[in-house]
């Protein structure tokens, strides 16, 4: 009676605190202010596509309106600063809950219609939101945009500089790396994939599935509107389309090439897609056309992700290595999350 | 694998960043950068600063460079595509402000990165010139004075309201004749953006202070191809001039949609050269006017134009739709390096009082100063052409003060 | 002394116009294994997505231990110590066998007596499923997904288990094997109901048949008489007995 090892969860967390490890050590290599300031934004990307990861790839539920979240994070960070003089750390948690609960307002809908109807929705929503900013008057700064004026501190010194920045953002896409893992590793994300995997047999099991869903955009949004506060305090200027449609199609294809079900997928998808243009020298048409192709690769070769296939690939290379007898049905992401 | 690539790129780059941290200012080179959108959805307006930037730099240098006290600097310039995304462009801005340690920064003509590489430039005293009008709101003499967060940022562009009551006489005044008739009502189509926004606002009080009555505005998605319900909605009004405004791409798309579906008598096209109606072969049975950004180039009323752009297109910058904007810059380094000269040094301080006391004979104008915030005044160019294919220009001066 | 656990009260379900359920009369006395048949269109299966929350009645009552259970949700079910398989043959296809009862573990209603099996392995071993426990659920072979399903239902911790033509679909020695699981089950305090439209499967499993043709019962009684009954003759003349 062989049952088949799995590996603990711990195991999983390794490799992304590794990768983790290596991206704080970045800055002592001495890159260039350029390579920083694109790994700031990056890692902007990144907390956001942790938080579009639980629901897309925990509960199954595609989003095409997440930008829209971050840009709740955002306004709310530049408004809180420009009329009460609230400032970064105070702004991450108020942020972050606003966005939680517009996005609960987005998951409403999500109970009664699914599939294809409701990414049209979501998609429907993100543009809601950038005509809602845009025609907000003086008060969201209507298409100009808003502007953030207060520096940002840690401890009374100045950390607002690129190298300080990093560091700051880095250790918020660790803290979303672990928080995604203690969620994938709960019972809480057994039960999102319950639902991800058979809706009905979820319910039947007594699993409040309503609730779920819309709980796990309320999850989605707390990542995204610390993103929006992260991007708010680099940037320092934020207009509504820099959260509208396009954004929210980016940051759906960052997850979906790096695999939404994996601990490290957001990290590389982020990467990948800040930083591939970037050493090809790729012009945006270009680039847009290379991220269709590794969407379409990832659909029909990898679809767990570039990520996954890339673990897959090695863990092939290592039998084969290894000369053991090739194992039946050997699951991919089953085991890889769970204990 | 990634991080393999990780890790060898950032060597790479480190092996550069060495090189570069090492120079700062060399010896006898100033550096200045140029960001702007040479791919992308802007790239109509964008490919044109680094060709009017890089055309004034080549002249200086060729002319022996810049005099500051005894010694004589060449230029060096530094080109940055920002791929029309912001994160690009403000990664190239650290790039030219830390790793490069540029004296003076182009660009974008996107107002929204420019005011995001604003927030890089000026902590680092860096002299930043921008064309664009929507920074009206954020210059103003508390912003500019010394100490202030935009001392050293420039409007190189007219202030809205100037910019759009020049306009709105140009037009109106070379459309009249040749409709044959009084032009009473206008209708304008606008793209619903922030540039959009903002100028539109201020154009239709410049028509309505010219006795237009404007019954409506009609906002379209930017990306919008298909303009018929657009159309539609504003033959129904009975315009005698539909205005189309902004980005020059969207109203060429427009115009024949327009023209099919006989819209008006008459049509204005912000922001179209008309050497790009003649290039393109375009024509209309109605006369259509058309605003450059400043001035014109494939027909002109400013003498200095003509030898710009033959200079400018010689040195292999493509024709454009708004070929012109590249005036709005390369008259500037010009300034700057008169500036520099009369202060005598680099100084970021002494070079924004220089500049802010001196007047510059340009090609848009032959008295360019910069008022106290920080903007400029010249007239814009308008030309129409006629139905048989005649081009007829005319710059009507701005009006002194903002219509309320 | 048997008592009635599920009492169904004169159940209606309307769709648009037509009667799926007219009025029936039905209880689930403890301990036993009721059977519940019907040929197509007879209402056993909207009868069955009533009990188990997927529709609301249109008229008529639920009761459950007395209690009044008409129109709770399909979650809420579960939680009062009903459970129920699905025709389909239902799991979660993308996650490994044991975290599919793992799951259903988990989301176990507390129930003050103690319960035979209380940990995945436990459900896993007494349907037999051990050796899969770490294969992905939706390359299991059909028999083995109609086992996981009784696992998965049990795990829930029910005293009532309601089966959807648990051996559709399997061969005699899959059937076997299961009718030899059900059959356990009220040893061990689970009451069972099998809906189904299979008469030998019924004559293996129940001691009492209830018969519903059309929306309605025309029978209920012990399996015997219920077969020898003309009335039913009837309504299967020419089907499977």
């Amino acid at each position: 009676m062989i049952m088949k090892s799995s590996s603990s969860p711990l195991a999983s967390l390794l490799p992304a605190l590794a990768v983790l490890v290596v991206l704080a050590l970045v800055p002592a290599l001495g890159p260039s202010n350029r390579i920083l300031s694109l790994a700031i934004s990056a890692g902007i990307n990144i907390v956001a596509l942790y938080g579009l990861a639980v629901l897309f790839g925990q509960t199954g539920i595609l989003s095409m309106g997440h930008a829209a979240l971050v840009g709740v994070g955002a306004y709310t960070a530049a408004i809180l600063a420009r009329d009460l003089g609230i400032g970064f750390w105070v702004a991450l948690p108020l942020g972050s809950l606003l966005a939680a609960a517009v996005a609960a307002i987005v998951g409403v809908p999500s109970l009664r219609v699914s599939g294809h109807h409701f990414v049209i929705m979501t998609f429907a929503f993100g543009q809601l939101l950038s005509i809602v900013l845009t025609n907000g008057g003086a008060f969201t700064g209507a298409a100009t945009g808003l502007d953030l004026q207060l520096p940002v501190t840690w401890f009374g010194r100045p950390a607002g500089d690129l190298v300080p920045y990093y560091f700051i953002v880095i250790a918020f896409v660790a803290i979303s790396a672990v928080a995604s893992w203690l969620i994938i590793n709960s019972s809480y994300g057994r039960t999102l994939r319950a639902i991800r995997e058979n809706e009905k047999l979820a319910a039947s099991l007594g699993i409040n599935v309503g609730r779920h869903k819309i709980g796990a955009f309320v999850v989605s949004g707390l990542f995204a509107g610390v993103s929006g506060v992260l991007l708010a305090y680099f940037f320092r200027h934020i207009s509504p389309n820099q959260f509208s449609a396009f954004p929210s199609i980016y940051l759906a294809l960052m997850v979906m090439i790096g695999g939404a079900r994996l601990l490290l997928g957001p990290i590389a998808g982020g990467i990948l897609v800040s930083f591939l243009p970037e050493m090809l020298n790729l012009d945006p048409v270009e680039s847009r056309i290379l991220y269709g192709i590794c969407l379409i690769a990832v659909i029909l070769l990898l679809p767990n992700g570039l990520i996954a296939g890339l673990f897959d690939g090695l863990r092939a290379l290592g039998r084969r290595l290894v000369g053991s007898a090739p194992r039946p049905n050997v699951p991919t992401d089953g085991t890889s999350e769970t204990a | 694998m990634r991080s393999l690539l990780l890790r060898s790129a950032s060597a790479a780059l480190c092996l550069a960043a060495s090189a570069y941290s090492a120079s700062a200012q060399d010896a006898d080179t100033i550096k200045i950068g140029v960001v702007a959108a040479e791919s992308g959805a802007f790239v109509s307006a964008g490919h044109t600063l680094p060709a009017g930037v890089g055309l004034a730099v080549k002249e200086i240098n060729d002319a022996g460079g810049v005099k500051i006290g005894d010694k004589t600097y060449k230029i060096e310039l530094l080109k940055r595509d920002d791929r029309t995304d912001i994160a690009t462009a403000i990664a190239a801005t650290q790039e030219l402000v830390r790793d490069d340690k540029v004296a003076a920064i182009f660009g974008s003509e996107s107002h929204d990165f420019t005011l995001a590489m604003a927030k890089i430039t000026q902590p680092a005293k860096v002299i930043h010139f921008a064309g664009n009008s929507t920074l009206a709101k954020v210059l103003n003499p508390q912003s500019v004075a010394p100490g202030g967060e935009d001392h050293y940022l420039f409007q190189s562009e007219p202030q809205e309201f100037q910019r759009s009551g020049s306009t709105a006489r140009g037009v109106l005044s070379l459309l009249t004749p040749l409709v044959g008739h009084p032009l009473k009502k206008s209708v304008v189509i606008v793209g619903n953006d922030a540039t959009g926004q903002f100028l539109t606002s201020y154009y239709v009080k410049a028509l309505k202070a010219e006795g237009q009555e404007v019954p409506e505005v009609i906002a379209y998605p930017p990306d919008t191809t298909d303009f018929s319900p657009f159309l539609t909605r504003a033959k129904s009004l009975n315009p005698d001039v539909v205005h189309f405004w902004y980005n020059g791409d969207s109203t060429l798309t427009a115009l024949p949609q327009a023209l099919e579906l006989g819209v008006a008598p008459s049509y204005f096209l912000f922001g179209v050269d008309p050497g790009i109606w003649k290039e393109r072969g375009l024509s209309a049975d109605v006369p259509v006017a058309m605003s450059c950004v400043p001035i014109c180039w494939g027909e002109s009323s400013n003498a200095n134009a003509k030898t710009y752009f033959s200079n400018y297109f010689a040195a292999g910058a493509p024709k454009g739709v708004t070929s012109s904007v590249s005036l709005l810059y390369y008259d500037y380094v010009h300034f700057l390096a008169d500036a520099w000269e009369k202060a005598g040094t680099l100084d970021p301080d002494a070079t924004v009082a220089a500049l802010e006391s001196m007047h510059h004979k340009g090609v848009v104008s032959d008295d360019l100063s910069f008022n106290a915030s920080h903007q400029v005044t010249h007239a814009t160019e308008v030309c129409a052409a006629a139905p048989g294919g005649a081009i007829t220009c005319a710059m009507q001066q701005p009006p002194a003060e903002a219509p309320n | 002394m048997m008592s009635a656990i599920l009492q169904i009260e004169g159940l209606r379900k309307q769709f648009g116009g037509v009667t799926a359920l007219a009025g029936v009369d039905l209880a689930i006395q403890e301990g036993e294994i009721l059977g519940v048949v019907g040929p197509n269109g007879s209402g056993k299966t909207t009868l069955f997505n009533v009990v188990t929350g997927v529709h609301k009645p249109s008229g008529g009552r639920v009761l459950w231990h007395g209690r009044d259970i008409t129109g709770l949700a399909a979650h809420q079910i579960s939680g009062v110590g009903i459970g129920h398989t699905f025709q389909q043959a239902m799991a979660f296809p993308g996650l490994p066998v044991i975290e599919n009862v793992r799951i259903a573990c988990e989301h176990a209603r507390r129930s003050s007596r103690a319960y035979p099996w209380t940990t995945p392995e436990a459900l896993l071993r007494f349907v037999g499923l051990s050796d899969l426990a770490g294969e992905r659920a939706g390359v299991l072979p059909f028999g083995n997904l109609r086992l996981l399903g009784i696992a998965l239902a049990l795990a829930t911790r029910p005293s009532l288990i309601l089966l959807d033509e648990p051996a559709a679909g399997l061969n005699d020695k899959e059937t076997l094997a299961l009718v030899g699981l059900v059959k356990q089950l009220p040893e061990h305090g689970i009451s069972v109901c099998v809906i189904d439209h299979d008469m030998k499967l019924m004559q293996m499993l129940c001691r009492r048949l209830v018969v519903l043709d059309f929306g309605s019962k025309i029978a209920d009684g012990p399996i015997r008489d219920v077969l020898n009954d003309p009335k039913v003759l009837e309504v299967y003349l020419g089907g499977v007995l």
